[in-house]
């Protein structure tokens, strides 16, 4: 318990202090070209800020859907989902704070707090899913992303695993949240579409491809029930990955 | 490149926006990753599921400054991590300063409730905030960053006896000074 404490105090140190303790190595190293940065930029990037800050807040409350799609290494683009309705997540779901760790619950819990089924795989090596918040100006929250590490792995050192990562939009959700939704959720460049497969067990579409720099990184995309899935496996086949989709409850 | 281009670069949801975050912040967070997890494969996804984020948490926020963000970020990621496998990892370099910090507490010292650690970190960052600039960066770089003394020694000029023997006067400031908040109850 006292480790724990003190590791957690350690984690809040303030903003302030972990950057000037990152900077202080930099700083000898590099030259000040990035202060010299910091002085032209501001008044143009204050301007960039304040014009989408009122874009947002002029569309946010108009939506009744949400999209997705992803855009890959050769500008094409493919359409995750499209006119998908926002979640209506009880106020008594959990929440947690920006930087605060993510809560861990069971899938059960999560299932019992949100008041709708997750899809998950009957045979998770693991029951401990991460559950991370991101809340709206006026405290409600916005989204909630679920991240389920290790739902399979091949039991060894060597680190094979396909992770499963849940997003999901709430009703009221800003404009913001749901821009991201629209561009893109997958952040990670160099996408290339290995296949796009109807899989009949959840009768949906799944975008299976690569990114990030490393081909053994294989991720399938969809949404299901106005929720958007995520499966990302290192090391396992897409037929594997797929496989893995067909038996989720 | 700037913050402010970076975090404009996402609200225009531009895929250049992560290239030039990794370019400008991927090396410390991956030495944050690895200095917690101890494999270099576990610190590269943990910072590629950091850049996811982050991609997704901007926009809506605005974080000032970044890099405070991004390191937490992959910090937070780490730790998650390392705890799902903390037998395997029981040696790492985040281990090996964890403990030596621990001792700042009395060994009957524990925390019933959320707020008595909220309290401690809060005590934490007023003890900080008084040091030099010098203890403050290398207590940060060694307990936050969990950064090697010999790293910590390169950055700052000093001997890896000077940055231990800096670490062991501020363990000790801070022991008392968390004594004297009531922390050894």
């Amino acid at each position: 318990m006292k480790k724990d404490a003190i590791e957690k105090a350690v984690s809040e140190i303030s903003d302030d202090f972990i950057a000037e303790a990152a900077e202080f190595g930099k700083d000898k190293r590099k030259t000040n070209s990035i202060k010299q940065l910091f002085v032209k930029a501001p008044l143009a990037a204050t301007v960039v800020i304040l014009l989408l800050i009122g874009t947002i807040a002029y569309t946010a409350a108009s939506r009744t859907n949400w999209s997705s799609s992803i855009k890959f290494d050769d500008g094409s683009t493919e359409q995750i989902v499209e006119n998908a309705f926002f979640k209506d997540i009880p106020d008594t779901a959990p929440k947690n704070q920006e930087f605060a760790s993510m809560l861990q619950m069971s899938h059960e819990e999560i299932e019992a707090y949100l008041s709708f089924d997750i899809l998950h795989c009957l045979d998770a090596e693991n029951d401990t899913v991460n559950y991370d918040t991101s809340l709206n100006k006026d405290g409600s929250i916005a989204r909630i992303d679920l991240w389920w590490p290790g739902i399979v792995t091949d039991g060894t050192e060597n680190g094979k695993s396909i992770n499963q990562y849940v997003y999901i939009l709430n009703i009221g959700a800003e404009e913001g949240y749901v821009l991201a939704f629209e561009e893109g959720i997958d952040a990670m460049g160099h996408k290339i579409l290995l296949d796009k497969i109807h899989v009949d067990e959840l009768d949906t579409d799944v975008l299976c491809y690569t990114s990030g720099d490393d081909p053994d990184r294989i991720s399938v995309t969809f949404a299901y029930d106005d929720v958007m899935y995520s499966f990302t496996g290192h090391g396992y086949t897409l037929d594997e990955i797929i496989s893995v989709i067909k038996e989720l409850e | 490149m700037d913050d402010s281009k970076i975090i404009d670069l996402f609200f225009e949801r531009s895929e250049q926006a992560i290239t030039e975050l990794s370019e400008k912040y991927c090396k410390t967070c991956r030495k944050i990753a690895f200095n917690i997890l101890g494999s270099d494969a576990d610190a590269q996804e943990c910072v590629n599921d950091a850049l996811l984020g982050i991609w997704n948490r901007i926009p809506p926020e605005r974080p000032c400054p970044l890099s405070a963000y991004v390191y937490k970020t992959v910090r937070n990621l780490a730790l998650k991590k390392h705890r799902s496998n903390t037998a395997k990892r029981r040696n790492s370099r985040y281990d090996t300063a964890l403990d030596e910090i621990i001792g700042c507490l009395q060994s009957d010292f524990s925390v019933e409730a959320e707020i008595s650690a909220e309290e401690l970190a809060k005590e934490i960052n007023e003890f900080l905030a008084n040091l030099s600039d010098e203890n403050r960066i290398i207590f940060v770089k060694r307990y936050w960053f969990g950064e090697e003394i010999s790293a910590i020694g390169s950055d700052m000029g000093i001997t890896n006896h000077n940055v231990t023997v800096k670490l062991s006067r501020t363990r000790n400031a801070l022991k008392k000074y968390l004594s004297e908040k009531g922390f050894d109850i």
